[in-house]
């Protein structure tokens, strides 16, 4: 089955009027059909200028230096401005961090998402039952009266429960959140977890969640990317992440994470070091500078993305391919 | 312990509307109680976290220690000083034995003037001769070298901000750090050094703390005792680890289930969280949790619970605590 989303061998450069930075290197990652799939990373690592890439939103100074991004079958870095409009929204769409701010405050929810219809050739009133269905499914109460509020009426929970709806208002067949709980306290993250895995059942379409989470991500996906300074150092399944990492970065991350210490400790976990510059990256692995198991090639070598078992590729030395 | 703050039945309201507005809208109380009935305490070098979603009063009630917010009623008593009730110009000898790390590292400095200068501004404050070298020894302190000294906000990074926020939270030698969500925004990577941080000057100095925070999985390792509120009243304090243990009010078990686990194996059925946190405006009679509590009984729709020690020390506002263990 050819993946939903595919992307190879993806560089990205943010041009700045010093030396540009090297925001991607050379990123693979491919999303298969009817699966959730995290991206995890730290700030800097490249997952959002992923998305970006994905939508076609990068900013203006961005440049595509190589590789390709496939959704199904279609090209999207070579797509035109008009195909990508029925592109966004219809197939791909997106859930953002902010429930606050991602809707327009002078429409009411209803209206927002009758417009986002504007494709179909239905009456209003079929277009006006449609949002009632799906504000149903994400667990709005009394949608037909709510459904004329605005914005400010909602709760950030239910407005993150709207965004949502709006996003699978057209039924896409991919649909990405970034950061969809960052904003939200955890009673709400547990609810907005537990509604995607409600929708998971019915949706028949791919989700990839970006998060720094690790929590929510354990919970949701099935599939793990682990980005670091704009690579991928590692993917695998969610199982094989979270119990059989190999990449000392993501040791080192799942180590940190104070929900994942039994024991009381008087020392939290770090990862000592900083991130490196990305306008002159290091020659070697990206993470050496701060890799506890480093060996002497990995200052001056690049590791290649080497293949562990078939769905788990590490970009690291300490493995070798087969 | 001896206790260094003292917080009894203390009380912050807000004006929501006008007196006009009130009239209008036929509103008879203009009011918001953002802190409700509020007694806490914090013994010398303790660390106590004020846990709770947001709108629970938790920041407020770290503000009102500050002198920024002026409570109604009840006393704050600190290192044996009344302050409440305090004019201005007498907080602010109280200030310099009481700090405060605010939430957003970066916005709380100002963009205009270098580390240093910054560093230094509460002496200057405070009519304290301060030199170089007592600038250096703070930075050192915290981990910053001297290069920083001449650096600006947004040359730093997230994580070298919130350092300069506990540079100047030390500037006096507080008794008391009061921090606002320290580790928000901050990578998993970089939030361990903030606190380990803390966590060694807390032993050199023997600094109190008093962190506002909803990030449990963190409160878990750094605080010897938590206070859990929810639409300004406390509902439970005690030992961080008998509370994690085994919590006694039905809204901590709720906060405490609802942490996504990092841990694939233990993806549970998250059925048991409903409702969100009512409006201040609209509060729930009786019990004001009752809405959303999956042990509700008949009692708790019409009568408010009192605050009450259970045998191992902890205070819980609950007519039917959860049995421990």
């Amino acid at each position: 089955m050819t993946p939903v989303l595919s992307i190879k061998n993806l560089s990205i450069d943010f041009l700045t009027p010093g030396r540009p930075v090297h925001a991607l290197r050379e990123v693979n990652l491919s999303v298969p059909q009817n699966r959730i799939v995290g991206i995890v990373g730290e700030s800097g690592s490249g997952k959002s200028t992923v998305v970006s890439a994905v939508m076609r939103l990068l900013a203006n100074n961005a440049e595509v230096r190589s590789g390709e991004i496939k959704f199904e079958d279609r090209d999207i870095l070579a797509m035109r401005e008009s195909e990508l409009r029925a592109l966004r929204g219809e197939e791909i769409a997106m859930v953002f961090q902010d429930p606050m701010t991602a809707q327009t405050p002078v429409l009411s929810i209803g209206q927002q998402m009758v417009d986002i219809q504007y494709r179909r050739s239905l009456s209003i009133k079929e277009k006006r039952q449609k949002v009632i269905d799906m504000l149903t499914r994400v667990g709005i109460p009394d949608p037909s009266d709510r459904m004329d509020q605005y914005p400010h009426q909602f709760s950030g929970g239910m407005r993150q429960r709207i965004s949502i709806a709006m996003a699978l208002m057209m039924n896409p067949k991919l649909l990405i959140a970034d950061e969809p709980t960052t904003a939200l306290d955890v009673t709400l993250e547990a609810q907005i977890i537990h509604l995607f895995r409600e929708l998971k059942k019915s949706f028949d379409g791919s989700i990839v969640v970006v998060s720094h989470n690790l929590g929510l991500i354990a919970e949701l996906c099935d599939e793990v990317v682990v980005m670091y300074a704009g690579e991928v150092v590692e993917r695998a399944a969610v199982d094989d992440i979270f119990y059989r990492a190999v990449h000392p970065y993501t040791q080192a991350l799942l180590d940190c994470d104070p929900a994942r210490l039994d024991e009381l400790s008087q020392t939290l976990p770090t990862i000592p070091g900083d991130v490196p510059d990305l306008q002159d990256v290091p020659e070697g692995c990206i993470f050496a500078s701060r890799c506890d198991q480093k060996l002497q090639q990995c200052a001056s070598n690049r590791p290649p993305a080497a293949t562990i078992t078939q769905a788990h590729d590490v970009r690291c030395h300490l493995v070798k391919d087969g | 312990m001896a206790d260094l703050l003292n917080i009894t039945g203390l009380g912050v309201r807000f004006r929501a509307l006008s007196s006009l507005a009130a009239m209008l809208q036929n509103v008879s109380d203009p009011w918001l109680d953002a802190v409700l009935d509020v007694s806490l305490s914090v013994g010398v070098g303790e660390t106590v976290a004020l846990v709770g979603e947001s709108g629970s009063g938790k920041t407020t009630l770290g503000r009102s220690v500050m002198g920024l917010v002026r409570p109604q009623k009840g006393s704050i008593q600190f290192g044996g000083t009344e302050l409440c009730g305090l004019s201005e110009a007498a907080y602010k000898p109280v200030r310099r034995n009481i700090a405060m790390m605010f939430q957003d590292p970066v916005a709380s400095l100002s963009r205009r003037r270098s580390i240093k200068a910054q560093i230094s501004e509460p002496f200057k404050v405070h009519g304290v001769p301060v030199d170089d070298d007592e600038t250096a020894r703070l930075m050192e302190l915290v981990g910053l070298n001297h290069s920083f000294n001449n650096r600006f906000p947004h040359e730093l990074s997230g994580g070298q901000a919130r350092r300069v926020g506990v540079a100047r939270a030390l500037t006096l030698s507080p008794k008391l750090i009061i921090a606002d969500e320290p580790t928000a925004g901050l990578d998993v990577s970089v939030q361990g050094e903030i606190l380990n941080l803390m966590r060694d000057l807390q032993k050199q100095l023997g600094i109190s703390y008093l962190i506002v925070t909803h990030n449990l999985p963190v409160v878990r390792h750094i605080s010897d005792r938590i206070a859990v509120m929810y639409l300004g009243r406390l509902l439970e304090q005690g030992d961080t680890r008998s509370i994690f243990k085994s919590p006694a009010h039905p809204y901590t078990r709720v906060l405490l289930d609802a942490v996504p686990q990092p841990d694939p194996a233990k993806r549970r059925e998250l059925a048991s969280i409903e409702g969100e946190v009512p409006s201040l405006r609209d509060r729930p009679a009786g019990c004001e949790f009752h809405p959303r509590c999956a042990f509700r009984q008949e009692r708790c729709l019409s009568e408010s619970p009192e605050s009450r020690p259970l045998a191992d020390g902890r205070i819980v506002r609950c007519h039917f605590p959860l049995e421990a263990g």
